[in-house]
């Protein structure tokens, strides 16, 4: 069993965002709308480990979602006053205060208000800068789409626009499985699984706006995988000296479920020196984790669907987000569903980083103006 | 135009088409070969605007389908080109990858070199006088004195002369060991300045490399330029139930508002 990837081509449903043709003639349309001129539209995941932005003049980019100040007068010298963004703070990590803003896909803090401010203003300047990716005109106005997690408290809301709101001229939020969903045109009948740093979004898509029934969030995501895969290799090499940056880039790189996979052969100190460890099983084993939760979310999402319609939902299962990339994660999905609710058919979509902010775009262009104007 | 835009784009085909000659398909085991002619290909294009047309239930007249075939040559002519640059571009990126590949490895070579050396330097420690040449040049000095001051009454001037010699043959030995100390630091300090100096070169070095790994990879060696298409709009096939949606969104954003200024 192997569960089908997303080809540009595969039929009319699948004419989404990233996969528009470029000779799409509804393009020349477009272009011709006097009233587009001036605006640009941004689609932006701001994910707790990395932020993308897709935006109406055809720039995607993405960046790590972390904001680094100058720790001391020696460091601001050396780097400016700040803030850094992206591979830079990893680069410059040991000179700055380093903020990752997001945890479980909202602003840390944002709840319970511990380090809520200095939090609110690392997002704030993350969102600037995924902004300032976008490449506006200086003269344009930007009308943004942004993708929250599917069940965030009003708290957590109230903080995500406030963080936007300087930077942009309006704003809407999306539930992310949402914009996923829309971005792919698979509005009915389909599974949406997000699978980000900090949380795991899945949603029932029936054709109309999901309610809350028809959608559930775990922690079970690229986070806990990290914490499993820590402690596994604490427990199987004590002799190893690693950080936890250093075991989430062995996870980018090596993740793989997949039977006969590649092997995470890593290069860690021991004692001080160099030493190549294997921890292919112990990479396996964290990776697998999230499955079983994955599965038993899609059932409790299943099982309560009209009963005609559930073998239909259960063999669309549309597996996005940043760990939608742990290579065979869709194959182990689909035969542990095989084993577990007798079947199932999962699909992973084309581009990970980017599905959601694709799908969050489309949602801003396909918005009537008349209703971005009403939020300004 | 029709003809000139059609022969435009037989002629780009041509051009990008790899060329063999009879004995090498035949080497190759080939026996019939596929053969794209001028007249097929203007056949192709037209055959598939028709297609179109039929498929769309359009009634043109012959004027209109010839502005629909050379506007369809013109579009195949972009892409053509288009797909041309895009390749071009993808050999560019793994030239710069190789290059960058070559660059990496010299300064990983470099490096290799300078830790060698660096080790090299902090082992040898630097050069002194034996004791055994001392004691051996103490003597010499010792008989060269005694010889000269034999007819002096003065027995003790040897001895006092001795320590003078001593005292400034130590004085020197100190002096030359600092001196070749304080170089062996300088050296080393060099060395550790240069492994600084190439360590962060590599690290430089690593980080294009990655991105022109990275570039090359992405769609095929396409780096990503998102087409976002046009908006909905009203006669899509799905505008309706996408506007449905559109609303719910909005709704649910208004609602947001509203409870955002109700907690303010």
């Amino acid at each position: 069993m192997t569960s089908a990837t997303m080809k540009k081509d595969d039929g009319a449903n699948m004419k989404d965002g990233a996969n528009m043709k470029k000779d799409d003639t509804r393009k020349t349309d477009a272009s011709a709308d006097a009233g587009d001129e001036g605006i640009l539209w941004i689609g932006m995941d701001l994910g707790t480990s990395r932020t993308a932005v897709a935006s109406s003049n055809g720039v995607r980019e993405n960046s790590y979602s972390l904001v680094g100040w100058p720790r001391d007068v020696v460091s601001r010298k050396l780097l400016g006053e700040g803030p850094l963004f992206g591979p830079d703070v990893i680069k410059h990590r040991l000179s700055l205060n380093v903020f990752r803003p997001l945890e479980a896909g909202v602003i840390k803090g944002s709840d319970d208000g511990k380090d809520a401010e200095a939090n609110l203003k690392a997002a704030q300047a993350l969102v600037r800068y995924a902004i300032s990716l976008a490449r506006a005109e200086k003269d344009q106005l930007i009308y943004a789409v942004i993708g929250a997690p599917a069940q965030c408290s009003i708290k957590n809301r109230k903080a995500i626009v406030d963080a936007v709101k300087d930077e942009v001229d309006s704003v809407m939020l999306a539930s992310e499985p949402f914009t996923v969903a829309y971005g792919l045109e698979k509005l009915t009948d389909t599974l949406v699984i997000d699978i980000g740093a900090g949380t795991t979004d899945l949603c029932r898509m029936h054709g109309t706006m999901p309610a809350e029934e028809d959608q559930i969030t775990n922690s079970f995501a690229g986070d806990f995988i990290d914490r499993n895969f820590i402690k596994l290799v604490k427990k199987n090499h004590p002799e190893l000296a690693f950080s936890d940056r250093m075991a989430t880039e062995a996870k980018e790189k090596y993740a793989d479920v997949s039977n006969n996979g590649a092997k995470a052969i890593v290069k860690w100190p021991v004692n001080g020196k160099p030493t190549e460890v294997d921890l292919t099983s112990e990479m396996r084993e964290a990776c697998l984790s999230i499955v079983p939760p994955m599965v038993e979310s899609l059932h409790k999402l299943i099982a309560d669907f009209d009963p005609e319609f559930q073998a239909v939902l259960r063999d669309n299962v549309l597996l996005g987000g940043g760990g939608s990339q742990i290579k065979g994660l869709g194959d182990a999905l689909q035969d542990y569903m095989e084993k577990h609710l007798g079947g199932g058919k999962v699909m992973t979509v084309e581009e990970p980083v980017y599905a959601g902010a694709n799908g969050a775009l489309k949602i801003a262009r396909d918005m009537p103006k008349e209703y971005w104007e009403q939020l300004t | 135009m029709s003809f000139k835009l059609a022969r435009n784009v037989f002629e780009v085909l041509r051009g990008s088409a790899r060329t063999k000659s009879l004995d090498q398909l035949r080497r190759e085991g080939h026996q019939h070969v596929p053969v794209l002619r001028f007249s097929d290909l203007e056949a192709l294009m037209a055959a598939a605007v028709d297609d179109t047309l039929t498929r769309l239930g359009l009634d043109l007249a012959d004027h209109q389908v010839s502005g629909l075939n050379d506007e369809a040559r013109l579009r195949f002519l972009a892409l053509l080109r288009e797909r041309q640059q895009l390749k071009d571009t993808l050999a560019n990126l793994q030239r710069e990858g190789a290059k960058l590949e070559g660059t990496t490895e010299g300064v990983r070579a470099e490096i290799e070199r300078a830790q060698a050396e660096l080790v090299e330097e902090e082992e040898h420690a630097p050069a002194e006088g034996t004791d055994v040449e001392l004691d051996a040049l103490r003597a010499k000095l010792r008989e060269t004195i005694t010889a000269m001051l034999a007819g002096v009454g003065d027995a003790e001037l040897p001895n006092r002369m001795m320590e003078a010699v001593d005292s400034a043959v130590e004085n020197y030995r100190i002096l030359v060991a600092a001196r070749s100390r304080r170089e062996q630091e300088a050296r080393v300090e060099q060395l550790q300045r240069r492994l600084h100096r190439l360590r962060h070169k590599l690290e430089e070095s690593e980080i294009l490399l990655a991105k022109a790994r990275a570039a090359a990879s992405a769609q095929g060696g396409i780096i990503p330029n998102f087409d976002p298409g046009a908006a909905l709009q009203p006669g899509d096939t799905d505008y309706q139930q996408k506007k449905a949606l559109l609303d719910e969104v909005f709704k649910l954003n208004v609602e947001l508002r509203k409870m955002i200024a109700a907690k303010e």
